[in-house]
């Protein structure tokens, strides 16, 4: 009787084959990487800008270099996905897209997700072992961040007072985020959970929490319920006094977040939401800023449920 | 067998460790309870390394809403202070720690009409707030003569 199973040889070649056909048909699925036009490059000192070239450019620029490995099909598609999503999220080839004061948060956002690990990503670090930032690099990037002009902002104008919110919030259409979080005064009659002094950008802030906030808190429940709501109240910095009080100059926003875990699936549970001015507009040109929100909270605080004012040790 | 159970207890342990996310650790202390105090104004100081609000009662919210700066008997000013520290995964802000002091203004007057401050410092001591005597001319002027923070 003759054998019908085929020798080990033609297994072999007919395997080779099947991942040689394979290949080849990934081949021609693979997006490959391009590189628009650099329309305007992030202007920063040398020794600043090797560090971010070196570091982020990879997949935050127009000049991405591609690796030969990861022209690997397959491994070609998953780079191709990563750096679109991040020039979406970041692009020093295209900066003057964010107007200059997004631009100084965005390099205070460079430094924080350096230094708490999240960035250069850990899967590109090791297979580009030569991004890590090291610590000594690090410490110039921070120096740097502290010579921008929002640092040391100091806010001189008139102070515009509303002496009579009530009143004025009476006769005043309720204003609506653009997800459908609208504005309540309400908060003014809620705890505080926490006050802070934004240097980065020259803001301090008054953060209240509702009773069910307050409560979670209380009682030590991480994630935070549904219900669960925070509002920061935000002013400038009036110039330090001799004694080196600062107090709050003009009220620049309000922003809010509302925990509701089916309805902000999306964004981690989180409805975000923010009113600019006196005159409370809401914030963004589409709903899509609440992504612009919850990617910094994300990469920054997973382990807090993603909100970083709240009171913790 | 010992060593073979012993390698697969390691690396169970190690696996646990490296899918357990750091827990972040609430901190309900910090909290003050403002009862039905309002927010009048905050304060940082870098030089003490405080941060601090301003509360008051609605007499004492109304005052600080006052551009002719007339007291009225009854008006009661809490400050409290609390020590600053780095806020967790985000360098570039500094939020309130531990609650340091609570000041306590209360404004009365005598039958002559003049204002009468009444002024009272609790520090913390290990978990306590315990009262202190203290010069207070100036830290009434600053916890009463603020005026609202704007809000909308």
């Amino acid at each position: 009787m003759k054998n019908s199973n085929p020798s080990p040889l033609k297994k072999l070649l007919l395997i080779t084959g099947i991942v040689v056909i394979g290949i080849t048909a990934l081949q021609f699925r693979d997006a490959p990487v391009v590189n628009p036009p650099v329309t305007a490059e992030v202007q920063l000192p040398d020794d600043v800008k090797a560090i971010i070239e070196r570091a982020c450019y990879d997949c935050h620029s127009n000049l991405t270099e591609i690796a030969w490995f990861d022209k690997i099909p397959g491994a070609s598609q998953l780079v191709a996905k990563d750096v679109t999503e991040a020039r979406s999220r970041l692009n020093f080839s295209e900066w003057d897209k964010n107007p200059p004061a997004v631009q100084q948060l965005l390099l205070w956002e460079v430094v924080n997700a350096i230094a708490e690990d999240k960035m250069p990503l850990h899967n590109y670090r090791l297979l580009h072992p030569g991004a890590t930032v090291s610590a000594a690099e690090l410490d110039i990037l921070k120096k740097y961040v502290n010579t921008l002009s929002g640092r040391h902002k100091i806010d001189t104008a008139r102070i515009i007072r509303n002496n009579q919110p009530e009143l004025s919030a009476a006769i005043r259409k309720v204003p609506v985020s653009l997800n459908g979080i609208p504005y309540a005064a309400d908060y003014k009659t809620w705890k505080v959970i926490s006050a802070t002094d934004k240097y980065d950008g020259g803001s301090m802030r008054v953060v209240y929490g509702n009773d069910i906030m307050v409560k979670a808190i209380k009682e030590h429940t991480l994630p935070f319920p549904d219900g669960a709501k925070i509002v920061k109240a935000v002013w400038g910095k009036q110039r330090e006094d001799q004694d080196g009080n600062v107090l709050p100059g003009n009220f620049q926003n309000v922003q809010i977040m509302i925990k509701d875990s089916k309805k902000y699936q999306s964004t981690e549970g989180w409805g975000f939401a923010k009113f600019d001015g006196l005159a409370l507009k809401p914030f963004g040109k589409t709903a899509a800023y609440a992504n612009t929100c919850i990617n910094c909270h994300r990469m920054l605080v997973p382990e807090s449920d993603f909100v970083f004012n709240i009171p913790t040790k | 067998m010992f060593k073979k159970s012993f390698c697969v207890i390691a690396l169970g342990l190690l696996l646990f460790s490296c899918t357990q996310k750091h827990q972040t650790q609430l901190a309900p202390e910090y909290l003050f309870d403002q009862s039905d105090e309002h927010v009048i104004s905050s304060v940082i100081n870098n030089k003490q390394n405080t941060i601090s609000i301003i509360y008051g009662n609605d007499l004492a919210l109304k005052y600080a809403h006052d551009t002719l700066r007339m007291h009225t008997r009854g008006e009661k000013f809490i400050m409290v202070t609390w020590i600053q520290k780095p806020m967790p995964h985000w360098y570039g802000t500094n939020m309130n720690g531990n609650i340091l002091s609570v000041e306590t203004v209360k404004v009365s007057q005598n039958p002559n009409g003049d204002v009468l401050y009444d002024y009272q410092l609790q520090q913390k001591d290990g978990h306590h707030l315990v009262k202190r005597e203290a010069n207070n001319d100036k830290r009434i002027k600053l916890i009463t003569g603020q005026m609202a923070a704007v809000f909308p």
